[in-house]
């Protein structure tokens, strides 16, 4: 915060440059006006001078015969003319004895509209000049001239008002001149101040200007070459995690997904009709034994090809040293499950005869329904057992008789309506699990609070996210789910103290008037300390402009965004630079690999990144305390699941 | 001495036009006395190497005009040093029609016109400590050769009221106006009354001359001093 205040304080070149050059103008045209001044004032009063002299002269000339004879009447009707004209202050006539003989002195009348304080500055000094009155060789006396300097006030300070409005003039136009002139200087400046806050902001963006000034161009190719070089260095993180990711999820050998790869595909949603196959070859212990690893390492390799030629349009995973996984969507029925299952026979039993023959191979199949990954293998597993005991050959399919399809169909509508109700009715409540801040010293904070939903059924009976958030989001549920938690939020009684975080699904934060509406949601959530909301990885990735646009308008209304779900869809890292959400949340399936080479490089590569992009990283749903250290190790302290602090209800009474 | 053909009012006018600057008290060391090597060093290369001896000999017969001796005899020292330097022309000596010549000039060149031994006359003078208001330079009328012609002579006033003796370049003798019937005055100046009233009524010597020459020959004077 010192270092924020210590730059915004101060002030900007632009208003310096600007004060230089007003007070450099200022003290120009000062200067310049006051040597005008200076000079006008000396010309005036020479002016006056001069026509004390010429007056004084000229008197001179046409008064020796009045003073001879000692005639004063002829010496005023001789001055008089001359006098009344008003120019002179005073003309006096004296003898060779220094006497007066005679006088004449302007009453000062005042009538001028000449300021004092101007006649004080200016102080012109009223020149007296004589001349001597003789006649022939003989002295008779002496004229005395003073000038009267109220039009020599009267010019210096007309003339002065011009000049002053003319420099005014200059100054006013200068100045606007100057004002554009600076603002065109500084704009790649500004450009760059720009490129720096958004540096700051961890947003690296070149400046596309090219300024006239080498300086600034020469600075503007130093700030580019500086961007190329982080984004150079962030593309290679980048790539690197990417590398990290791919590795993690797929089999080195086949280069097919591997359980993780499949646990995070599965993730994703899969339909309730998809079929998991497990398919085991028993033969790989025996290869291995009578013809080497190499014929072994042979033998999976051309068992995955001819998975991959046979169920090409499915997703394929190497879960053990022979065993494989496939998923086929629901529109596969199970007739052509079978077809597909009796051609993979043929196909490798033919491209394997070379290393061994008869080939054993057994199948396991299971249909998804409401099951998670590790229930739907379980139950492909007995299956695959299933035929194993029965010496079936070929594909058994799990509990025919129970599955029936007409009974999943009133499952997933069961579940469609049970959201739609507990919706409509509001039969929702709210719980919340926090993350915590896990220091080295084993001490705990929390950092924030997570919102869970839960429905609740007409039996009263509670239902968590897990069990009904995939149908609600293949039936389009999950905006109204999010509008319904919004809503209790927004009319919850207490005030809430800690930070609160909310998930949001891409239906609701895809919305333009969603967006739009953000800073009157946010007046509306005023009791609230600070909310931020959760987008889920794999929804960002897939709608890459929206997401940008949501975190923008959402910082900008002072909600935060963060990511959850992190680290299992490619194009996770290249999302991170552009939402820079406040801290990303590790997929729990990354728990999973920790302990592998792979695994763990691949978070270190992640929470490298986020470290250079400031974004803090958090685990997610680590159900065991022995992660903990591992994950400290790596740098990730805020960590949510039961292990370190149980689900609790959202006390929201009014 | 020189003719004119101009008016000779409106040479008077002319000559009341504004100059330069106007100089105060002079030296009481004298006119020349006093003069540096520089001065002599410039002179030399203007004027040839007997512009120096020239000098020189002006300084040490100034020296010899002791300071107080009585007004009739420094005015006739002073005319006489003067007058022994040659008559020319402005237009033979310096090439224009009308050229006041510095004191230092007239000597160094050895060859001046009414005005220049006027103006020597006056400076040393001015020196021995004789006051402004006693002199003045008049321009005359004078009978010259049978007809009139404009020349200018230097007036002495014992008292501002008293006949005026002439210093004159054409009849050496120094002679009160009585005697000079061929002089005709015109028009008269010094640089006394050349001043200005200051704020507490204290007059002060004013940058407004009365003639044009005037200032620009006071500014050489002072710049041969600087030397």
């Amino acid at each position: 915060m010192n270092t924020d205040s210590e730059i915004h304080t101060g002030t900007t070149l632009y208003s310096q440059l600007m004060r230089f050059m007003t007070a450099v103008f200022i003290l120009t045209l000062s200067g310049l006006f006051g040597g005008y001044w200076q000079s006008t004032r000396v010309f005036v009063e020479r002016q006056l001078a001069s026509h004390a002299q010429d007056a004084a002269s000229s008197l001179a000339l046409a008064l020796p015969v009045a003073i001879h004879t000692g005639d004063m009447q002829l010496a005023e009707i001789t001055v008089m003319p001359l006098f009344d004209r008003g120019y002179y202050r005073s003309i006096v006539v004296r003898g060779t004895d220094g006497k007066v003989l005679f006088e004449r002195q302007l009453k000062n009348d005042g009538a001028t509209n000449i300021p004092k304080w101007f006649k004080k500055i200016a102080d012109l000094k009223p020149p007296a000049k004589q001349a001597v009155v003789s006649s022939g060789w003989r002295q008779l006396g002496f004229v005395e001239v003073m000038s009267e300097p109220r039009f020599a006030y009267e010019q210096l300070w007309d003339s002065s008002l011009q000049v002053l409005l003319w420099m005014l003039l200059i100054a006013a136009l200068s100045g606007i001149g100057a004002r554009f002139w600076l603002r065109s200087i500084l704009i790649p400046l500004n450009s760059l101040e720009q490129a720096a806050q958004e540096v700051a902001r961890r947003r690296f963006h070149k400046v596309l200007l090219k300024p006239r000034s080498i300086e600034l161009r020469r600075l503007v190719a130093g700030f580019n070459s500086l961007v190329d070089a982080v984004q150079t260095l962030l593309g290679h993180e980048e790539a690197r995690a990417e590398r990290f990711l791919k590795e993690s999820l797929t089999d080195q050998m086949t280069g097919m997904l591997n359980r993780k790869g499949l646990a995070s595909y599965v993730h994703e949603g899969i339909s309730e009709k998809s079929w998991l196959g497990i398919i085991e070859c028993h033969d790989l212990a025996n290869v291995n034994q009578t013809s080497g690893k190499e014929a072994g390492n042979k033998l999976i390799l051309l068992l995955g090809q001819a998975i991959k030629s046979c169920f090409s349009d499915g997703v394929i995973a190497r879960l053990s040293a022979s065993g494989f996984a496939v998923i086929m969507h629901d529109a596969e029925s199970e007739e052509h499950i079978k077809e597909r299952c009796m051609a993979f026979h043929n196909v490798v039993g033919l491209s394997c005869s070379t290393i061994i023959e008869p080939l054993h191979i057994v199948a396991g199949w299971a249909l998804r329904r409401q099951r998670n990954l590790g229930e739907w293998l379980t139950a492909a597993d007995q299956a695959l057992k299933q035929t194993v005991k029965d010496d079936l050959p070929g594909c058994f399919f799990e509990g025919a008789v129970d599955r029936g399809d007409a009974g999943y169909e009133v499952t997933a509508y069961g579940w469609g309506q049970l959201i739609r109700d507990a919706l409509d009715l509001k039969r929702v409540r709210l719980y919340t699990q926090p993350t915590v801040f896990v220091d080295a010293d084993g001490s705990r904070s929390v950092l924030h609070r997570e919102l869970l939903t839960v429905l609740v059924d007409p039996n009263g009976e509670e239902k968590v996210a897990a069990q009904w958030i995939d149908v609600a989001s293949r039936q389009g549920l999950l905006a109204d789910v999010d509008r319904v938690v919004l809503e209790i939020m927004a009319n919850t009684c207490l005030d809430v103290d800690d930070v609160v975080v909310m998930n949001l699904s891409a239906e609701t934060w895809s919305r333009i008037d969603f967006v739009e509406n953000l800073p009157q949601l946010a007046v509306r959530m005023k009791k609230w300390k600070k909310i931020i909301f959760e987008l889920r990885e794999e929804d960002v990735v897939n709608l890459p402009q929206p997401a940008e646009w949501f975190a923008q308008a959402a910082r900008n209304a002072e909600f935060g965004v963060a990511i959850d779900h992190f680290g299992v869809s490619a194009g996770g890292v290249a999302a991170l630079r552009r939402l820079l959400p406040e801290y990303i949340k590790l997929s729990p399936t990354l728990s999973e690999k920790i302990d592998t080479d792979a695994g763990s490089f691949y978070l270190e590569s992640l929470v490298a990144i986020a470290a250079t992009l400031d974004i803090r990283v958090f685990a997610l749903t680590f159900e065991q305390e022995a992660y903990l250290s591992e994950l400290q190790k790596l740098g990730i302290k805020g960590i949510q699941g039961n292990a370190v602090a149980a689900r609790k209800p959202l006390d929201s009474r009014c | 001495m020189k003719s004119h053909t101009h008016n000779l009012v409106r040479r008077v006018l002319y000559l009341v036009a504004l100059g330069g600057i106007a100089t105060g008290a002079w030296t009481a060391h004298g006119c020349l006395i006093g003069l540096s090597e520089r001065v002599m060093h410039v002179m030399s290369e203007r004027f040839g190497l007997m512009a120096t001896t020239r000098l020189k000999e002006w300084q040490r017969n100034e020296q010899r005009i002791h300071v107080g001796v009585k007004d009739l005899q420094l005015l006739e020292s002073v005319n006489t040093l003067a007058n022994r330097i040659p008559y020319s022309t402005d237009q033979d000596i310096w090439g224009v029609e009308d050229y006041w010549a510095t004191p230092a000039e007239l000597v160094a060149v050895n060859a001046g016109d009414c005005e220049d031994y006027v103006i020597a006359k006056y400076f040393t003078l001015r020196a021995h400590g004789v006051s402004a208001s006693q002199l003045r330079f008049v321009y005359v009328r004078a009978l010259l050769r049978g007809r009139l012609g404009t020349h200018m002579v230097l007036a002495y006033y014992k008292t501002p009221d008293s006949e005026p003796l002439v210093l004159d370049n054409i009849n050496h003798k120094l002679l009160p106006v009585s005697q000079r019937p061929d002089l005709m005055p015109v028009y008269s100046f010094n640089d006394e009354n050349m001043y200005r009233e200051g704020a507490s009524g204290s007059r002060k010597v004013d940058s407004v001359s009365v003639v044009r020459r005037w200032g620009d020959l006071v500014a050489r004077i002072t710049k041969e001093k600087q030397l």
